[in-house]
């Protein structure tokens, strides 16, 4: 009996525990961003909504998201197909400097860019005199998208690959199905769903990309000021309220990237 | 087609992750160990500009 009702408040206080940590680290941080947005009504939430500058960042974001995103699918699949399937020198090693991006702080991955591809540097001198344009301008930002993100859709795809089943490879190749058909017919179906989750994950973690981007785009209104950056420049400017209007859009567009991801892992795991 | 993934997947890590990483730490060390330690202790001061 003492057992008993000692396991029910073990059991009543681990969940409490657990509860007033979600609320304190998620609920109530979430919630006084809503709040903060409509702090002044309606009429002003929605006027730092469509403020054009506030809509171009938010569009941007968006656009260059979605291209680091396809970026990161197609290689992320190559990768972790590689790295799982092949056994080659230096594999390990390769294996290892996939989570480098989430080791590093992001603005030093800004700064690695910088560095790299930046005015005085080879590749940014070549690219200058070719008349293309990457640090300050669009394809910096994605570059800094892809690498913040890289591990996601790799890390995502790889334990799907060693769970696949051999036998159900070789008996594709047994009917006589070719290399390319039994990929597509095969396994490209079992890496699908890692793909996506890793792919949402990915694509919600360039949206919200700020310490890479903020060293590397130029930041100019309305042609290279990311969402992210723009909620900062309103915090700045002691608009609070507008910081967290254009910041409940990438919130709810987390919200519904990150419930998609967790129905697809849902149907996986009841599979 | 082996060896060309195999290719591929070297191209990638090593121009998107392995290269940045080595030209921030030649970086770091582009006027030697004194300008190295400069920067650390915050007495470097921008003199390219």
């Amino acid at each position: 009996m003492n057992v008993r009702l000692n396991s029910r408040w073990w059991s009543f206080g681990f969940r409490s525990a657990i509860m007033l940590y979600f609320v304190i680290l998620i609920v109530l941080p979430i919630t006084g961003i809503y709040v903060q947005s409509f702090s002044l009504g309606l009429r002003p939430f929605w006027d730092s909504v469509s403020n054009p500058l506030a809509w171009k960042a938010v569009l941007l974001t968006l656009k260059l998201a979605v291209i680091a995103t396809i970026l990161n699918m197609a290689l992320g699949t190559m990768v972790g197909w590689v790295l799982v399937r092949y056994r080659f020198p230096g594999r390990r090693l390769l294996n290892s400097l996939v989570d480098l991006p989430f080791a590093l702080p992001t603005a030093v991955t800004g700064l690695m860019i910088l560095l790299l591809l930046g005015p005085g540097s080879f590749v940014g001198e070549w690219a200058g005199k070719a008349g293309i344009d990457i640090v300050f301008h669009e394809p910096a930002i994605v570059i800094a998208m892809l690498f913040v993100t890289f591990p996601f859709v790799i890390r995502a795809v790889q334990p799907l690959l060693e769970e696949i089943d051999a036998s159900e490879e070789e008996a594709a190749y047994t009917l006589g199905a070719s290399k390319a058909r039994t990929f597509f017919r095969v396994i490209f179906p079992s890496m699908l769903p890692g793909i996506l989750s890793g792919a949402m994950l990915a694509f919600s973690r360039a949206l919200a990309e700020f310490g890479a981007v903020v060293l590397i785009a130029g930041n100019i209104p309305g042609k290279t000021l990311v969402a992210s950056v723009y909620i900062f420049g309103e915090i700045e400017s002691d608009n609070p309220q507008g910081a967290a209007a254009v910041s409940i859009i990438l919130l709810t567009l987390s919200f519904a990237i990150l419930w998609i991801v967790n129905y697809v892992q849902g149907r996986r795991t009841n599979r | 087609m082996r060896r060309l993934w195999i290719a591929l997947t070297y191209a990638v890590i090593v121009l998107l992750l392995a290269v940045p990483l080595v030209k921030i730490f030649s970086g770091a060390w582009a006027d030697g160990w004194s300008g190295f330690i400069e920067g650390l202790t915050g007495r470097k001061r921008c003199t390219r500009l």
